[in-house]
């Protein structure tokens, strides 16, 4: 495997990671994930990765939406080698409802005790069509669709939630 | 039936008909901003094809850039109407995707499964 870490000059350009700031709203949402889906793109140089690492940080940036406490939120992505591939970490931390904290640690737990993460999937598929409101599926599509792994920290109402991946460039080949 | 149109956010679609075929063309991004009125569109059009019988309905989602979660669900609202009609009527929803969006792959394999037979998904770039 070719040794991607940055060396300047030579346009590799991992490890490579952002933080942004900013007041989440619906309207910005999509802005946010565009940008992130160019970063990852050109730092990974894979369409399809960059759509899973997207995908994931659109849901993630929504949960803070919907259930945040206040105007502010803090994204941050990182992106790294190790010696067999890439480690992509998407974090979102903002204050939030203790309900939607307490709801979101109960879906990460579930989604790390699921040993068939597309079966799980799709029995929460079944059961959002019996909510009146929300589907609930942000969480799982981030394990199921995008291959993340999840994790949650809370501190009072301030809540960071973590999707990470492992990709190993020859396998995405 | 009416040509139905949906404008919301920044999400597009509209529905044609041509003989039993009923054509629902998405473009743009069907976010959180959307979703109850994506649900609204989709549950027209099943109404729509209830009171006038079709044989498919093809969403076509090429244009779609993005669905996120409570959007997918409205599309598996839509499923799961279909899936309680009578055999005998019931019509079958065909999903025309790119590869464009690799996004729309992951998906709709997740919506077909769920779908069973019900489901058909054509990739045409």
């Amino acid at each position: 495997m070719p040794d991607l870490r940055a060396t300047p000059g030579d346009g590799e350009i991992i490890p490579a990671s952002f933080s942004i700031r900013f007041s989440p709203s619906s309207q910005l949402i999509v802005v946010v994930r565009r940008f992130v889906e160019s970063f990852y793109a050109r730092v990974l140089r894979d369409p399809d990765l960059s759509s899973q690492l997207a995908l994931a940080t659109h849901e993630l940036l929504e949960n803070s939406v919907k259930y945040g406490l206040d105007n502010n939120a803090n994204l941050a992505v990182t992106v790294d080698v190790n010696d067999d591939g890439y480690d992509v970490i998407v974090t979102i931390r903002n204050e939030a409802i203790d309900a939607h904290i307490v709801e979101a640690e109960e879906t990460i737990a579930a989604i790390n005790a699921s040993d068939d993460i597309f079966s799980f999937y799709q029995q929460q598929i079944q059961i959002a069509t019996e909510r009146d409101n929300g589907s609930k599926l942000g969480l799982v599509r981030i394990a199921a669709e995008a291959g993340m792994s999840l994790t949650l920290r809370r501190d009072g109402t301030s809540l960071e939630i973590s999707a990470m991946a492992h990709f190993n460039p020859q396998s995405l080949a | 039936m009416n040509d139905d149109t949906l404008e919301a956010g920044e999400l597009a679609a509209q529905v044609t008909r041509d003989g039993d075929t009923v054509t629902l063309a998405f473009h743009g991004n069907a976010d959180g901003r959307v979703d109850q009125e994506l649900e609204a569109f989709l549950g027209r059009v099943h109404a729509s094809i209830l009171k006038t019988p079709a044989a498919t309905a093809i969403a076509d989602i090429r244009a779609l850039e993005f669905m996120n979660s409570s959007c997918f669900k409205g599309f598996i609202t839509w499923i799961v109407q279909v899936r309680r009609m009578d055999p005998a009527t019931r019509y079958n929803i065909q999903f025309v995707s790119t590869t464009k969006y690799p996004w729309q792959k992951r998906s709709l394999h997740a919506i077909s499964y769920f779908g069973g037979d019900l489901i058909t998904i054509v990739v045409d770039d």
